[in-house]
């Protein structure tokens, strides 16, 4: 529940009040002002950052509290946790900026983001055990990131041994981190060419 | 010849004027104070993945293959 924690904090929050702002002409209005426009994406960037943080503890608190999880218990682990979130954070911002666009006005954010992001959770294993889906759907949820934040945090949180039980025989960090990081150079693109401040109606 | 600075001039807001740095961090101040007020929000988004794991873990009790706990394995997923 992390990742999908952290992915609805991200791709699902961004997705749906982006263009919400866009709507209401917010965004037109900061493009005015003579504010550097990094300085909008910025304050998005902090504020899921800093949700996405609390967000995780207050999970861990509540998993720990009541149903004896086993944190990591070594430094290497938190490590590699620290870097899977912050990938799989940047990769997901970046993506719920690039999608906020797809939506034509701000009803539509919603019906167009929860769709994507309830799909994935169901292929990617954030439900059920990851192995016990068909093949064919793990192999469409390789192709995209919540399925590589999920292994890669299964790496800080379960025993080593159970990497075994994964569909690649280990938890492929190397493959997390290049899956994630692709992600990013995509979400990056997709904002950079797509991203609009107004609506169609603003001409 | 008088030496007016016209307003707008770095000299004449100079003191007033915020580095870009600290505007970021105010307008990233700003979008957490916005999320924080919509209580939707920090209900439904932020107690999105309590509520998931309290619902997952009633359904599913036990463990998975290799000794595994179903909430050790969901809790990071």
């Amino acid at each position: 529940m992390i990742a999908t924690g952290l992915m609805t904090v991200s791709f699902q929050n961004l997705g749906i009040w982006i263009p919400i702002e866009r709507d209401r002409g917010v965004l037109k209005r900061y493009r005015g002002t003579p504010m550097p426009k990094w300085v909008w994406f910025a304050g998005k960037v902090i504020m899921v950052v800093a949700i996405g943080i609390a967000e995780t503890a207050l999970l861990l608190a509540v998993a720990v509290a009541l149903f004896d999880l086993d944190l990591p218990a070594t430094a290497a682990k938190w490590f590699t946790f620290g870097w899977v979130a912050m990938l799989g954070v940047t990769a997901c911002t970046l993506c719920g900026i690039a999608i906020s666009s797809l939506a034509r006005t701000a009803r539509s954010g919603s019906a167009v983001v929860t769709p994507v992001s309830l799909v994935l959770q169901f292929i990617s294993g954030v439900f059920f055990v990851f192995t016990d889906l068909p093949t064919w759907m793990q192999q469409v949820a390789a192709l995209f990131p919540l399925k590589w934040m999920c292994q890669g945090l299964r790496a800080v949180f379960l025993p080593e041994s159970f990497g075994a039980q994964e569909p690649g025989g280990s938890f492929e960090l190397g493959r997390v981190a290049l899956v994630l990081a692709l992600w990013c150079v995509i979400g990056l693109a997709l904002c950079l060419t797509t991203f609009r401040w107004t609506t169609k109606r603003d001409g | 010849m008088t030496t007016t600075t016209r307003p707008g001039t770095p000299a004449a807001a100079g003191s007033r004027r915020i580095g870009p740095g600290a505007l970021a961090l105010r307008q990233g101040r700003l979008e957490i104070t916005q999320f924080l007020r919509s209580r939707e929000s920090v209900v439904f988004t932020m107690g999105f993945p309590i509520i998931m794991i309290l619902i997952f873990a009633s359904i599913f009790d036990g463990t998975i293959g290799g000794g595994v706990k179903f909430t050790q394995y969901s809790s990071p997923a």
